[in-house]
């Protein structure tokens, strides 16, 4: 079956990347890779050469700049995959049919609305638009990953085809935290308090779950072609250095390379490659099986779930295996836009005051790649995404108490922070972190702990015309 | 015609459009003033095309002039050509707004008097108003007015079910929400708001609000008139739905005529022609290069081709793409030629001529055949795209696909002649 060359390519790449990266730095300590990437001087093109100028509602829906000739007939079939919404078997159209029987939102694009960035909902108890909720219980699954709750597996579906009961709905209320600044302003963060609604198997007492919005779809394919061995020189997971940061890699499994790499996607930095990540939103999304993902996302008690499924499926994955090429050339090519407003005095100084507040020891301003990539075009490039793509522990406040795979219940992997000074403009709103409980960057610095408190207290104790310079700045990527 | 002094005066549109050109030149201010840009009109104004519209530049590079070591190297004079331009892009707007309106009094008439007759006569002042506003999209890809309203305006592809019911959910769409209250505010608050293709509004609204679902292969959609006979919630709600949006697309075409009126102190017309010569051609030749080897070339064609899916075609509703295809390059060549509206002025091939010969004569080879080609296609375009892999008729469609990749790549490397950055990434 096809699952094979996806298999294959996955290893070949992986393999490809690993020796770049060994050729590359391997001659390098940790901390000289470290010192070297935050002492590069970030430049207004964030992506390197793949940048794009765009500064509108539009910003993350380009193609690369340096695209080879021909890649874009290919990036913009897998833009029309993203926006399809998929229709439940037997559609009008085979090829687009197949969604469900379980389903958050019928199309890529329902999250990752212009290829940006979710947020939860207005008002307890509107529908969930772009953010979904992740189950587990308390274990490991046969990779090490989170052992799926027995009857509703590792999501809450909250939708599903005609003569399938979603398995419930997940309410978000909003508990408000005062605090205040070092110059005495106060302010108040908020806090999500989740709850379960018309739950379609019982209740879900003793599961673990975790609030998580979709993230902008920006410079995936520079992210996933970053060597391995940057990421094992940067991480210092016994605070080697003493600096009380120790970032680790979260090593994961990866149903399309058949083995365990570095996590370098999702949240918890779980995933390890762009094409796990797609056929694993397919499934767990939008109920699409692929060849990487061929079962439907039933478990065993969920029996009309089971009954659609093997009633409606015809011959080979809902997403063939050409469409999903192009669908994970249209991920990892979509470009990073560039730096606005880089001349401005207070983001000048807010970069300073970044670096200075120790921001930028997770947040790595610069990572390059080698001369191997998942696509040619993203070989040999400097980039500017501010992450380490490590778990660090963020503390108590943000934890989600769910372990996933290496990380812990309070470790997070460092977002990239390209671009969401676009988000306003692609999305309409300016939340942040993973559930969307930040309203705007100083609550989402506020909220940072552990091996981030340091840095906090740096911001917290600013005053406000530094810390306004601080937010500039982070608004101009 | 429309009233010149509405269109002076007209204050929405005209508001929107300076909001945008500030938030496009965003790209170069900083951080903190965009922030002060209000958060959703910032989504809803700047939408692209359905599914993106992609390709659109996106934002304007710092400066669209090549930089050169020699000063004479460029010096051509562009004055007439950008004049022209200006004028031509006012003249078809004009053109399309005057359609639009036509179109907008065949809807009322239609919903004074639902029937049969009254709605075939909507029906075809929405084909007759089409191809005016489709001359106009070359002026779209920079930071030109357009780019504030194009997602309201001329979204596609659309899940029509969020508008109005469909063979599977006949009690779907806004129109049956009891929750929703019709308003041109509230349309245009939805528009792609959850989803990209959760589009509300403009030209494809219209067109499924006139015609409904095309259910079938050989005819395009036939809603009956009578889902407009006013007395019960739905029907008045959708009475209230097409008068609107018709409304709206009038509205917006007038406003984008006022912005390209020279006349107009302040205008956009007036920024443009105040422009650096070459800031303006970079412009101008970035508009037909992204629309002809994007927009057409791969947005309508080549993945309407690659999906095999019948419904892949912007004017699926009234089956009138092969029309969309014609109209798009006939503006195309309305501005390279300097022919728009019934005025002639010398357009960007009188530079070429004087710049590059050969190229130039290559480009009128290339647009005499892609202009062949097109007028060689299947037509509807669906049963194009439902015929089989080595079919005649996709053979012919993968033609025109292939020159007018040929057509663009030749826009693109003109730029070296002209002196100007031109970008269609991955042609």
């Amino acid at each position: 079956m096809a699952h094979g060359r996806y298999l294959a390519f996955g290893l070949a790449a992986a393999a490809a990347l690993t020796a770049a990266g060994a050729a590359g730095i391997a001659s390098s300590s940790g901390d000289g890779v470290r010192a070297a990437l935050i002492g590069e001087k970030v430049t207004p093109m964030l992506g390197g050469d793949t940048t794009r100028v765009a500064a509108a509602g539009t910003s993350f829906t380009f193609l690369i700049e340096n695209a080879q000739p021909g890649r874009l007939r290919v990036f913009q079939f897998g833009n029309r995959l993203f926006n399809t919404n998929w229709v439940q078997a037997p559609g009008s159209v085979k090829s687009f049919d197949g969604l469900g029987p379980y389903f958050n939102r019928v199309s890529c694009a329902g999250c990752h609305t212009f290829d940006g960035r979710g947020r939860p909902p207005e008002n307890t108890g509107d529908p969930m638009e772009s953010i979904l909720v992740r189950l587990s219980v308390p274990g490991e699954d046969e990779h090490g990953g989170p052992k799926p709750h027995e009857i509703y597996g590792d999501q809450l579906s909250d939708r599903a085809i005609h003569g399938v009961t979603p398995e419930g709905r997940a309410l978000i209320a909003w508990e408000e935290l005062p605090g205040a600044y070092g110059d005495g302003t106060p302010y108040t963060l908020r806090k999500p308090l989740v709850t379960f609604a018309d739950l379609a198997f019982g209740p879900l007492d003793g599961a673990l779950f975790s609030v998580r919005v979709a993230p902008q779809m920006i410079g995936m394919g520079l992210l996933e072609s970053v060597p391995e061995e940057t990421l094992a020189a940067l991480a210092d997971p016994d605070d080697a250095d003493g600096d009380g940061i120790s970032g680790r890699v979260n090593m994961v499994w990866s149903p399309s390379a058949g083995t365990m790499l570095p996590g370098r996607f999702g949240w918890k930095a779980n995933t390890a490659r762009a094409i796990d990540q797609t056929t694993g939103a397919a499934l767990g999304d939008i109920g699409l099986t692929t060849s990487v993902h061929p079962a439907q996302n039933c478990t065993a008690a969920q029996a009309a779930c089971r009954a659609a499924f093997d009633q409606s499926a015809g011959e080979g994955p809902e997403i063939s295996d050409a469409f999903l090429e192009k669908l994970v050339i249209y991920v990892q090519a979509l470009a990073v836009p560039r730096q606005r407003g880089e001349n401005d005095p207070a983001v000048v100084r807010g970069e300073a005051l970044f670096r200075a507040a120790g921001c930028a020891a997770c947040h790595m301003p610069t990572l390059k790649t080698g001369a191997a990539a998942v696509l040619p075009e993203l070989a040999n490039q400097t980039f500017h995404p501010f992450t380490d793509l490590l778990l660090h522990d963020m503390g108590p406040g943000l934890a989600d108490g769910r372990p996933d795979f290496a990380a812990s219940g309070s470790e997070w992997r460092t977002p990239p922070l390209w671009g969401l000074g676009l988000v306003p403009r692609v999305n309409g709103h300016d939340l942040l972190l993973h559930d969307g409980r930040a309203r705007g960057f100083a609550e989402a610095i506020l909220w940072h702990g552990g091996e981030a408190e340091g840095a906090k207290e740096a911001f917290r104790t600013m005053d406000s015309e530094d810390r306004n310079a601080l937010v500039a700045f982070l608004g101009s990527l | 015609m429309p009233d010149l002094k509405t269109n002076l005066l007209l204050g929405a549109g005209a508001i929107a459009l300076t909001q945008t050109l500030t938030l496009w030149s965003g790209a170069l201010v900083p951080a903190a003033a965009a922030a002060e840009a209000p958060l959703s009109a910032a989504a809803s104004e700047e939408g692209g095309e359905g599914g993106e519209g992609g390709g659109e530049s996106g934002g304007v590079p710092a400066s669209y002039a090549l930089a050169s070591t020699d000063p004479a190297q460029w010096s051509y004079d562009a004055s007439a050509v950008i004049d022209g331009y200006v004028a031509g892009a006012r003249g078809q707007y004009l053109a399309a707004a005057a359609a639009a309106r036509t179109l907008q009094a065949e809807v009322d008439a239609f919903l004074e008097a639902p029937a049969q007759e009254t709605l075939d006569a909507a029906r075809a002042a929405w084909v007759a108003a089409r191809p005016a506003y489709l001359r106009t999209e070359v002026y779209r890809y920079y930071d030109g007015p357009i780019e504030a309203v194009e997602g309201g305006l001329n979204a596609w592809p659309m899940n029509e079910a969020f508008i109005d019911y469909t063979k599977d959910a006949p009690q779907g769409g806004l129109i049956n929400d009891p929750a929703f209250e019709v308003s041109e505010a509230a349309i245009m608050a939805r528009n792609q708001a959850t989803d990209e293709a959760d589009v509300t509004s403009g030209w494809h609204a219209a067109e499924f609000l006139l015609w409904g679902q095309d259910l079938s292969a050989e005819g395009p959609g036939d809603r009956p008139f009578t889902d407009y006979e006013p007395g019960t919630p739905a029907a008045d709600k959708r009475r209230a739905y097409l008068k609107a949006t018709v409304g709206r697309i009038v509205a917006d075409l007038d406003g984008l005529a006022a912005a390209w009126d020279a006349n107009a102190p302040g205008s956009y017309a007036t920024t443009f022609k105040a422009l650096p010569p070459r800031e303006a051609i970079g412009r101008i030749v970035n508009g037909m290069a992204v629309m002809t080897g994007h927009e057409m070339r791969v947005e309508r064609m080549a993945v309407a081709l690659d999906s095999g899916d019948q419904e892949d075609e912007q004017s699926c509703f009234s089956d009138t793409t092969k029309m969309d295809f014609v109209y798009d390059l006939e503006g195309v060549a309305a501005v390279y030629y300097g022919r728009t509206a019934g005025q002639q002025a010398p357009g960007v091939d009188t530079l070429m001529k004087t710049l590059n010969p050969e190229r130039a004569a290559r480009i009128d080879a290339l647009f005499g055949e892609a202009m062949t080609r097109i007028n060689a296609l299947g037509d509807p375009w669906d049963r194009v795209l439902a015929s089989a892999p080595d079919s005649p008729e996709r053979a012919a469609a993968e033609a025109a696909v292939t020159t007018l990749g040929e057509l663009a790549g030749e826009m693109k490397a003109s730029g070296t002649d002209l002196g100007v950055l031109v970008q269609v990434p991955g042609l």
